[in-house]
């Protein structure tokens, strides 16, 4: 479970804050998302989680 | 030989010398001890004194009407030794692709290649003291890991060289020298003296004649001299195109993001520097630009909210999807302003576009001397913002798609048009001061030739980053020294042929 890596759950929590519902500035790679810069994969853990 | 020429005594300064260069900085010493190595006597006169006083730093008040920047007074010094009196001690040369012609760049290219400045590294490697360079890495995804030597403790030109000059029987250095006026022949093709004046307002001056002359003063004094200088040349001495003062250019340096990183680098590699490959900077039509990724050793705290521009996290829906994804309590509750703790940041200093716009000019106010003080209207443009824009980006991106990091861009980065810091906000720029008689085989499109002789004047030569035609992102010392000692070697051969 790619969650227990502390790495991406201490990113995803910082995403999760106030930065995730910004609009996305791109719609191809780099994704930025509330300023960040994520990976689909990150995106979609965070989709996932969030169900 | 060392003269004080507010003192009594100047008559070491009253037989013809080979060469006159005005200036006692990096370039202004190098070119000296060059050309004396070379068996030419030189005259080297230098504004202030052995000290930095406020009186000599004084003249380079001036005013700032463009973009925020430093007080000019402040990003650089007027005393033996110059700006070397300040400078952190970084050094590389400049890329092969910042000589190159850029369409996206207009007025890019140098009449220059690496080639030209290569045989005069290892020379300047001596005299700053740097260790072998370090080859660039093999890029990955654009990007390759370029690598700095630095002067360690940086050197100052004046400490180093004065004993040297002292004991010199070619070159006579003039202290509290400070120049008022180049007197050209009266066709104008030739300067016949230069004047000097101590800054006693009763002072009625000297002038040092000799074959050639050299202005080293800096990317801001270069052009204020030279376009103060209109009592035969109306427009200013060398600017019959109009192109005095113009391109000038810094080094931006800005934040760019901050930075979570998947592991502990070693010590060593808490700060490293990644450039473009010469494909990415054609395939993005960008400028070149160094890439600073700093681990830093205490985390980054900040502000939810301080980072984003956005509003701090009481928006209940966030607090459970922070819950939710996360599987921890957000660090602010409603309303709270918890901080969110970072590993590191993305800095950047890159080129900067070449803007004709973007210029010194003469101001109304005076100086001590009578001359009018510089007014430095500094511009960025749009090819900066996308520089900037691109870098970051494309660098977040690579960390991310390898899984070695993830980046959150400062609010200031996307927006168009772009907010750049001001000095309140950031580093904004490096002292650099470059291009402000920029170097062109074609009198239209610069002020000096591949020589670093101004057009159109058959002995008057210009030493320094004022010459650079464009900035690469590299810091400028080294490349200075480089061509100040072909310069060098240019006069010896003119001179004593």
């Amino acid at each position: 479970m790619i969650l227990r890596r502390g790495f991406l759950k201490r990113l995803l929590a910082l995403v999760a804050l106030p930065l995730l519902p910004a609009t996305a500035v791109a719609a191809t790679p780099p994704r930025v998302v509330g300023g960040w810069v994520l990976t689909d994969r990150d995106l979609t853990e965070i989709a996932r989680l969030d169900r | 030989l060392i003269v004080d020429a507010a003192g009594p005594d100047r008559s070491a300064f009253e037989r013809p010398f080979d060469l006159c260069v005005i200036g006692a900085g990096p370039a202004g010493i190098t070119l000296a001890r060059r050309a004396a190595a070379q068996g030419l006597s030189v005259a080297l006169m230098e504004a202030g004194g052995r000290e930095i006083t406020a009186e000599s730093q004084e003249i380079y008040e001036g005013e700032v009407v463009g973009r925020d920047y430093w007080p000019l007074d402040v990003s650089r010094l007027r005393y033996l030794g110059g700006s070397s009196g300040h400078w952190g001690g970084w050094c590389r040369s400049l890329d092969p692709v910042d000589f190159q012609a850029k369409a996206w760049n207009p007025w890019s290219g140098w009449p220059i290649g690496p080639q030209d400045l290569a045989p005069y590294a290892a020379e300047a490697d001596a005299i700053i003291g740097l260790p072998p360079q370090p080859a660039d890495a093999a890029p990955v995804d654009g990007f390759r890991e370029v690598f700095f030597r630095y002067s360690d403790p940086p050197v100052n030109f004046g400490e180093k060289f004065a004993g040297e000059i002292e004991d010199s029987d070619r070159i006579a250095l003039g202290l509290n020298a400070n120049l008022v006026d180049l007197r050209l022949s009266s066709d104008m093709g030739e300067v016949r003296g230069a004047v000097f004046k101590s800054l006693d307002y009763w002072d009625r001056g000297f002038t040092v004649r000799a074959k050639a002359y050299a202005l080293c003063c800096g990317g801001i004094e270069n052009p204020r001299l030279l376009l103060n200088f209109a009592s035969q040349a109306t427009a200013g001495i060398g600017n019959g195109a109009d192109l005095v003062g113009r391109f000038f250019a810094e080094h931006p340096h800005y934040s760019l993001a901050e930075a979570l990183f998947r592991a502990d680098p070693p010590a060593e590699q808490e700060l490293r520097f990644f450039s473009p490959t010469e494909e990415f900077i054609d395939a993005e039509q960008v400028l070149n630009f160094g890439l600073r990724h700093e681990r830093m050793p205490v985390p980054i705290v900040v502000q939810p909210g301080t980072v984003a521009g956005e509003p701090a996290c009481d928006d209940p829906f966030i607090l459970r999807l922070a819950e939710k994804v996360a599987e921890v309590t957000p660090a602010c509750g409603p309303g709270g302003t918890g901080p969110i703790d970072f590993d590191g940041r993305l800095r950047i200093a890159h080129e900067q576009a070449l803007n004709p716009d973007s210029r010194v000019r003469l101001a109304e106010g005076r100086d001590a001397l009578g001359l009018r003080r510089a007014a430095l209207d500094w511009r960025l443009s749009e090819l900066d913002a996308r520089t900037v824009r691109t870098a970051v980006l494309g660098y977040a991106r690579s960390m991310a798609e390898r899984d070695t990091g993830r980046a959150r861009l400062r609010d200031w980065v996307l927006p168009d048009p772009i907010a750049w810091p001001d000095t309140t906000q950031d580093e904004v720029a490096g002292k650099h001061h470059m291009g402000t008689t920029r170097m062109a085989a074609d009198p239209a499109r610069g002020v000096v030739d591949a020589d670093c002789r101004v057009h159109g004047i058959g002995n008057l030569y210009i030493g320094g980053s004022s010459v650079f035609a464009t900035s690469g992102h590299a810091n400028p010392t080294y490349t200075i020294i480089q061509l100040t000692l072909r310069l060098g070697d240019r006069l010896g051969k003119v001179l004593k042929g």
